[in-house]
C-alpha cells in the first residue's frame, strides 16, 4: 500500500471521529435541555402541591385577606388546569404574582410567621419560587449552550442534517418584568 | 443587573472541568512522585546507615561526606527499592481510596454530619444547596454541618454526584439568605466544574505525604536511638568500638541531615503544588456563584462578613482548610503559602464582574438583628435592593 493511501485513510478516521464527538455533544446538549424543561415541571407541580397546605394553616388567622386567599387558589387552580404550554406560561407567572402578595401579606402577620408549620411552609414555599426561577435559569443556559453548538462551526455543518435546531428560550413576558422591578402592590388596613 | 447576567454567560464549566481532570492526574503524578523519592531515600538511608556500622572499622575511615552521598544516586540498593515500591503502592491505594471516598474522609477530618431537615437553619442550608444545585444543573451533593460558632464552607467529593457541601453552623447563623446563597453558590461552582475532585486529592494526598514525613522523622529517631528506644542499628552496634565510632556516627549524621531535610521540603513541595492551581480556581467558583445567583450582591456580603470573622474551621494546617471559601487565618505561612487569594481582591474582581464598580469598597453588609432565618426574596428590610432571583 502506497503512503497516500495511508494519508487518505487517516484523514477518513479523523472526520469520522469528528463527526462522532460532534454528534455526540449535539445528542447531550438536547438532551440537557429536556432535563432543564422537566426541573421546571417538577418544581412547577411542587409549588401547586404546597399553595393548599399554605393557605389552609392562614387561612383562620387571615380572614381579613381572604380575596387574597381566593385569588391565590384560583390563579393556582388555572395554572393546574392549563393545557398547552402558552396558557400553562401565562397560568403559572399570575400565580407567581399572587404567591408575592400574598408573601407580603404574610409578613404583617408576626403571630403567624411564629408558627412552626406556617414558617416551614413558608420556607418550602420560598425556596420552590427560587427553584422554579433558577430552573427556568438554567434551562435558558441549557438552550444558549446548545444553540452555540448548533449554529458555530463544526456543529454547524452537521446540526440540521441530523435534525438538530435552535432551541427557543423561556422568555419572561414584558408584564412581569415589569411587575417584578417594582414593589409588589400590598394593601394594608 | 440585566447587562451584568449577560456579562456573566461567559464562565465556562466545560472547559473548566477538562482543565481540572488533567490538573488532577498531574497533581496526582507529582504527589506519587513525591512519595516515591520519599521512601527511595527512606529504604536507601536505612541500608546505608547499616553499612556504615556493619563495615569493619578500615573501610570506614576511607569513606567520605561525599562518598555516602553519591551512593544515593549510584545502584539502587534493594531497601530503597523496596521503600519507593512501599509507598508508591501505598500512595497509590491511598489515591483510589480517595477518588471513592474522598468526600466522606474529609467529613470525618473535620467532624462534619448530616444537615437536619428539621432545624430551621439548617433546613434552609438544604433548601439553598438544592437550589443552587438546580442552577448549575447538577444532582443536589450532600449538605452537611460542621458545629462551629467559626464562619466557613466547603465543598468536597470527587464528582458532583459524590459530593458534599460542608458549612458550619456559625455561617449558617450569621448570614442572611442571600449570602447563603452566595457561598453556597460559589461551593456549587467548585462541585460543578470538578474542582472538588482536584481538591479532595490534594487534600487526601497531601495528607498522606505529611504522615509520611512524620513517619520519616520517627525513623531517623529510632535509627539514632533517640527518643527511649536504644535498639536502633546505631546505638545496636556503637557498643562495640572499634576506633571507627567517630566516623560512623558523622557519616551517620550526614545521612541524617538529608533525611531531615526531606523531611521539612516534602511537605512544603506538596503544599507549593497545592496552592499552585488553587488560587484561581478560587476567582472562577467566585464568577461561578455569580454566574449561578445572577447576584453577585450576595456573595460580596458574605465575603466581607467572613473578613472581620473567626473563619478557623479546623487546625490550621488540616488538609481541609485549602477547601474553604476563606483561608483559616494565623498560620505564620499564610501570608506566603496561602490557598486563597486576599478577600478585598476578590470583592474587587465579583464587583468588575457584576458591573457593580460604583459600590463603596468598605460598604458593609446589613448588621443581622436575631438569629433570622426566612430573610429571603421578599424581605423588605434587607439593606440590599438585589432581592433574589426576582430582583
Amino acid at each position: 500500500m502506497s503512503t497516500g493511501l495511508y494519508v487518505v485513510l487517516g484523514v477518513l478516521v479523523l472526520a469520522a471521529i469528528i463527526v462522532i464527538v460532534v454528534y455526540n455533544g449535539l445528542v447531550a446538549g438536547r438532551q440537557e435541555v429536556r432535563n432543564a424543561w422537566s426541573q421546571i415541571d417538577i418544581q412547577l407541580k411542587r409549588r401547586h402541591d404546597l399553595i393548599p397546605n399554605l393557605v389552609n394553616s392562614v387561612k383562620d388567622a387571615m380572614q381579613v385577606e381572604k380575596s387574597q386567599l381566593t385569588a391565590v387558589i384560583s390563579a393556582r387552580n388555572q395554572a393546574v388546569a392549563a393545557k398547552s404550554p402558552g396558557e400553562s406560561i401565562q397560568a403559572e407567572n399570575a400565580l407567581t404574582g399572587a404567591l408575592r402578595q400574598l408573601f407580603a401579606l404574610v409578613e404583617s402577620y408576626p403571630q403567624l410567621r411564629s408558627q412552626q408549620n406556617v414558617s416551614s411552609l413558608m420556607e418550602e414555599l420560598e425556596t420552590t419560587e427560587n427553584k422554579i426561577s433558577f430552573a427556568r435559569q438554567h434551562y435558558n443556559d441549557a438552550v444558549q449552550a446548545q444553540n452555540i453548538r448548533v449554529s458555530s462551526f463544526p456543529g454547524v455543518l452537521l446540526a440540521s442534517s441530523f435534525g438538530f435546531s435552535a432551541e427557543t428560550m423561556y422568555q419572561v413576558p414584558e408584564a412581569e418584568r415589569a411587575a417584578a422591578e417594582t414593589a409588589p402592590d400590598v394593601h394594608l388596613q | 443587573m440585566a447587562q451584568a447576567s449577560s456579562a456573566l454567560y461567559s464562565t465556562d464549566f466545560q472547559h473548566a472541568i477538562a482543565r481540572n481532570k488533567r490538573n488532577t492526574l498531574f497533581l496526582f503524578v507529582v504527589l506519587l512522585a513525591i512519595s516515591v523519592i520519599i521512601g527511595y531515600v527512606l529504604g536507601w538511608g536505612y541500608a546505608i546507615i547499616s553499612l556504615i556500622w556493619s563495615l569493619p572499622a578500615d573501610q570506614v575511615q576511607q569513606l567520605t561526606a561525599g562518598s555516602v552521598l553519591a551512593d544515593l544516586f549510584g545502584s539502587p540498593r534493594p531497601e530503597a527499592l523496596a521503600g519507593a515500591a512501599i509507598t508508591s503502592g501505598a500512595g497509590l491505594i491511598w489515591g483510589l481510596i480517595t477518588l471513592s471516598a474522598g468526600a466522606e474522609i474529609l467529613a470525618s477530618f473535620s467532624g462534619a454530619r448530616p444537615a437536619d431537615p428539621n432545624v430551621p437553619s439548617e433546613r434552609a442550608f438544604i433548601n439553598v444547596v438544592e437550589e443552587m444545585a438546580i442552577a448549575a444543573g447538577v444532582p443536589a451533593p450532600r449538605p452537611m454541618i460542621v458545629e462551629t460558632p467559626a464562619l466557613n464552607a466547603f465543598a468536597s467529593g470527587s464528582s458532583p454526584s459524590r459530593a458534599m457541601i460542608t458549612a458550619t453552623s456559625g455561617i449558617l447563623e450569621a448570614c442572611t439568605r442571600e449570602e447563603l446563597q452566595g457561598v453556597i453558590g460559589h461551593e456549587m461552582g467548585h462541585v460543578a466544574d470538578y474542582d472538588v475532585r482536584y481538591t479532595t486529592v490534594v487534600a487526601a494526598m497531601a495528607g498522606v505525604v505529611v504522615l509520611l514525613a512524620h513517619f520519616l522523622g520517627d525513623v531517623a529517631r529510632w535509627s539514632f536511638g533517640w527518643g527511649g528506644y536504644g535498639y536502633g542499628p546505631v546505638r545496636r552496634r556503637g557498643r562495640s568500638d572499634d576506633g571507627a565510632g567517630g566516623i560512623r556516627m558523622a557519616l551517620t549524621l550526614v545521612v541524617l541531615v538529608l533525611l531531615v531535610i526531606l523531611l521539612i521540603v516534602a511537605p512544603i513541595a506538596s503544599r507549593l503544588v497545592q496552592m499552585a492551581i488553587s488560587r484561581q480556581r478560587e476567582y472562577l467558583a467566585d464568577a461561578s456563584s455569580a454566574k449561578l445567583t445572577r447576584n453577585p450582591v450576595g456573595l460580596i456580603h458574605a465575603l466581607q462578613r467572613l473578613e472581620r470573622s473567626d473563619t478557623n474551621i479546623a487546625r490550621k494546617d488540616s488538609p481541609v482548610s485549602a477547601l474553604c471559601i476563606a483561608a483559616p487565618r494565623g498560620s505564620f505561612l499564610s501570608g506566603l503559602l496561602s490557598t486563597h487569594p486576599p478577600i478585598p481582591e476578590r470583592i474587587a474582581r465579583l464587583k468588575n464582574l457584576g458591573g457593580l464598580a460604583g459600590i463603596p469598597g468598605e460598604e458593609p453588609p446589613a448588621p443581622l438583628e436575631a438569629p433570622a432565618p426566612h430573610r429571603g426574596p421578599w424581605d423588605s428590610d434587607g439593606g440590599s435592593p438585589h432581592h433574589g432571583p426576582w430582583g
